[in-house]
């Protein structure tokens, strides 16, 4: 049985194969002759719809493996194999795209763009790590992304950084998502996938700038592991808040904790809590430490509030980005520049045909978007720091070592450390390997 | 490993990584783009040797008063048609014909039995004395005829917007059509990306198509079978630029072919198996970035050129 789904397997691997071989372009490329510098774009070119499906495919089986390699077979040599193969896969040959990091602006420009349609194989690349997640943690970070792949393969000599530089840190990915939603929703840019600082490794054609940043990512990434994941990635939000939820998340002893702290020192993430002294919990602590709580949580309000008012207030500024927007503006202060002949973007807006109070009505609509979606990120930011800022005051209670939920990336470091084994029986004789 | 200095050095590249964006991200704005590096200078491309030069323009024949839409060579005449008219002039330039027709032509062919118009998505059919005999109903939704030419019984029609070549006989049946799809690699289909796809029949009503996407001539049987074909891809003098030339064909008593191309306009003559032989009119003979001029060719190798930016017919005959 096992054979004939293999034999399976194989076929169906063959044919996507055959079709990948044979999918051509509508319109090849024109002539170029050599010398000529094309421009970098930022989509790879596309794909058969059947080719799409198959990523899809190989999307789910990858994370189906890493879960079954991380939660069942706790193997990490397995999880590091996968991710060679999804950097392989997702990143050189797939040059990095589609990717469910940027599909959150596809997504979100669907939402809120009639006229912009997405595929179901792009909503199944934004749902299923999400949705793995929200049952196994982020699995989809251990081994089925090729930007944690990449960076997770020059990890060499992680530092532990403060806590407080951590927790400030991880602020940053709630400004990048709400920006590329409100970047996405109002039509203005793509900017996670502008900014991907790999895309331009894994094509290996990408503006130097890019090629430059990706690999300052990956030094910085010999220390500061992942740095791209824990700082920027703005899908890491969204993966963490599922992963919160998750029930059969990675652990890192199969049985009981010893307390050796191994595993605490073998994550270059920082993403393992250590366990609460008790003594800590003293009646005065605790006294101190809920009023503290519900003052915080009281001032929650304020905090979106005052997010929502400042971030609208920037909308003149944040509206700029828009295309329409900026050039509205410019050639009101500088109508001369309409006679600029060498300026691209004037001279397409002049050739459309739209008249300038046509570009001024519609600079004022997107600006009026972006004065609303100011107060939803303001508010959002707000909501976020509020939480940060109670969640200071929550005392655990903590026995063992453990994961946390929403920074872990399930990559296996830690059970592979860890020097306990399976329990059969007597739990006492749990440890059956040790390492140093 | 904690330690506080590593901590400050990690914020400090993350902050200058942030610093770089956010300046890259601003000095993407129209008012601040540097020079443009993508754009293509084909200024070198437009200078021809002198040597490969084998025609000089001898005169030409304004059109006056209406917009030229095609031209054919027959029976030693020049027809031009253009919108509301039909004009027969002789090789000297002397008007034989003008009578009227409805709507803007896109092509035409002259044989001996009739004159054959063709609109974007219909054909009509006049007599050679401007007589109007039938109108052929649309095969279809999308179409734009670009090009007509008959072969015997055959009337073959070029269809851009579906890509294909029709083939009708002389009194408007439709008899069949193909795309150019063929089992081998060569035959891709035609890849028209513009209103650009001109057809030919040579004196051995042999079949000409081209695949402007491809810069390719094929051959193909009266069924659409493909024959044979040569491609000529190159910004070179050698070749066909752009994303759809030649946008124009004529072809030649020996079975040469007269080639005019569009954007950088240029018109040379290839041997049928698709070596240059000479250059008819480099590209500084005509306006930068213009249209490809319609061309026909006489028995004695002189070339009529249609040129729709000066709406004149200009006749490029051999050097001596």
């Amino acid at each position: 049985m096992i054979r004939k789904n293999y034999r399976l397997g194989f076929l169906v691997l063959m044919v996507f194969a055959f079709l990948a071989l044979n999918a051509q372009q509508r319109f090849p490329k024109p002539e170029f002759e050599s010398g000529y510098e094309q421009p970098n774009t930022t989509t790879p070119e596309p794909r058969t719809a059947g080719m799409e499906v198959f990523d899809v495919i190989v999307l789910f089986g990858v994370m189906a493996l890493a879960t079954w390699l991380i939660l069942k077979k706790r193997s990490r040599r397995g999880v590091l194999w996968l991710s060679v193969f999804t950097l392989l896969y997702f990143g050189f040959y797939r040059n990095g795209c589609i990717c469910p990091i940027g599909s959150i602006q596809n997504v979100t420009l669907a939402l809120f763009d009639p006229g912009y349609k997405i595929s179901i194989t792009v909503l199944l690349f934004f749902l299923l790590p999400l949705v793995f997640a929200l049952f196994y943690g982020r699995t989809f970070c251990a081994a089925a992304c090729p930007l944690g792949a990449i960076q997770d393969l020059v990890v060499i000599r992680p530092i532990s950084v403060s806590s407080w530089v951590r927790k400030t840190l991880s602020f940053i990915p709630h400004i990048y998502i709400g920006l590329a939603i409100l970047f996405a929703a109002t039509g203005t840019d793509f900017i996670i996938c502008r900014y991907d600082p790999f895309v331009g490794i894994f094509r290996t054609d990408g503006p130097y700038l890019m090629i430059g940043l990706g690999i300052a990512f990956l030094v910085l990434g010999m220390f500061f592991a992942r740095p791209y994941c824990r700082v920027f990635c703005p899908y890491s939000v969204l993966l963490g808040f599922m992963s919160h939820f998750s029930k059969k998340h990675i652990t890192i002893t199969p049985s009981e904790c010893i307390n050796c702290k191994l595993c605490a020192n073998s994550c270059p993430f920082d993403a393992i809590e250590a366990p609460i002294d008790e003594k800590v919990r003293t009646e005065s602590t605790v006294r101190k430490n809920l009023r503290n709580y519900v003052i915080f949580g009281l001032l929650v309000p304020v905090w979106i509030f005052a997010g929502g008012f400042a971030v609208s207030k920037a909308h003149v500024f944040l509206s700029k980005a828009h295309p329409d927007v900026y050039l509205s503006e410019l050639l009101i202060a500088q109508p001369e520049l309409r006679e600029d002949t060498e300026n691209l973007d004037i001279q397409a807006f002049l050739e459309s045909g739209k008249s300038m109070d046509q570009l001024v009505e519609e600079a004022s609509v997107i600006r009026s978007k972006f004065r609303t979606g100011g107060w939803y990120l303001g508010g959002y930011l707000g909501l976020v720091l509020g939480i940060m800022l109670m969640n200071q005051f929550v005392l655990r209670k903590r026995k063992d070592y453990i994961p946390h939920k929403r920074d872990c990336f399930s990559c296996g470091r830690c059970m592979d450390y860890c020097p306990v084994g399976e329990q059969s029986g007597d739990r006492k004789s749990g440890i059956v390997k040790a390492k140093q | 490993m904690k330690n506080k200095s590593l901590s400050f050095i990690v914020v400090l590249i993350i902050a200058a990584i942030i610093v770089v964006i956010v300046l890259d991200y601003s000095a993407k704005r129209p008012d601040r783009l540097g020079d443009n590096p993508y754009e293509y200078q084909f200024d070198e491309y437009k200078e021809v040797d002198t040597s490969l030069i084998g025609y000089r323009e001898t005169k030409n024949f304004p059109v006056r008063d209406y917009k030229p839409g095609a031209l054919d060579l027959y029976d030693n005449l020049l027809w031009i048609a253009g919108e509301q008219v039909l004009q027969v002039i002789s090789l000297a330039g002397v008007q034989q014909m003008k009578t009227e027709i409805q709507g803007l032509p896109t092509c035409i062919e002259v044989n001996d039995q009739a004159v054959f118009i063709g609109f974007e998505d219909h054909i009509k059919k006049y007599s050679r004395e401007g007589t109007f005999l039938a109108e052929w109903d649309s095969p279809g939704s999308k179409c734009v005829f670009t090009s007509l030419a008959s072969a015997g019984e055959f009337l073959f029609v070029a269809d851009a917007g579906n890509r294909r070549v029709l083939r009708y006989n002389l009194e408007g049946e439709l008899m069949g059509q193909f795309e150019g799809k063929a089992e081998s690699s060569a035959g891709h289909g035609f890849i028209v990306p513009s209103a650009s796809f001109d057809l030919v029949v040579n004196s051995y009503d042999e079949l000409w198509v081209v695949n402007p996407g491809r810069h390719a001539l094929e051959n193909y049987t009266n069924e659409g079978q493909l024959r044979g074909f040569w491609t000529a891809g190159s910004m070179n003098i050698e070749g066909f630029s752009g994303c759809c030339n030649p946008a124009h064909i004529a072809v030649m008593e020996d079975g040469s072919f007269v080639t005019s191309e569009k954007h950088m306009v240029r018109i040379k003559i290839y041997d049928s198996s698709g070596e240059l032989k000479t250059v008819v009119a480099p590209p500084r003979k005509f306006l930068e970035e213009g249209q490809a001029p319609e061309v026909v060719v006489d028995e004695n190798g002189v070339v009529y050129a249609l040129d729709f930016d000066r709406n004149v017919i200009r006749i490029f005959e051999k050097n001596r």
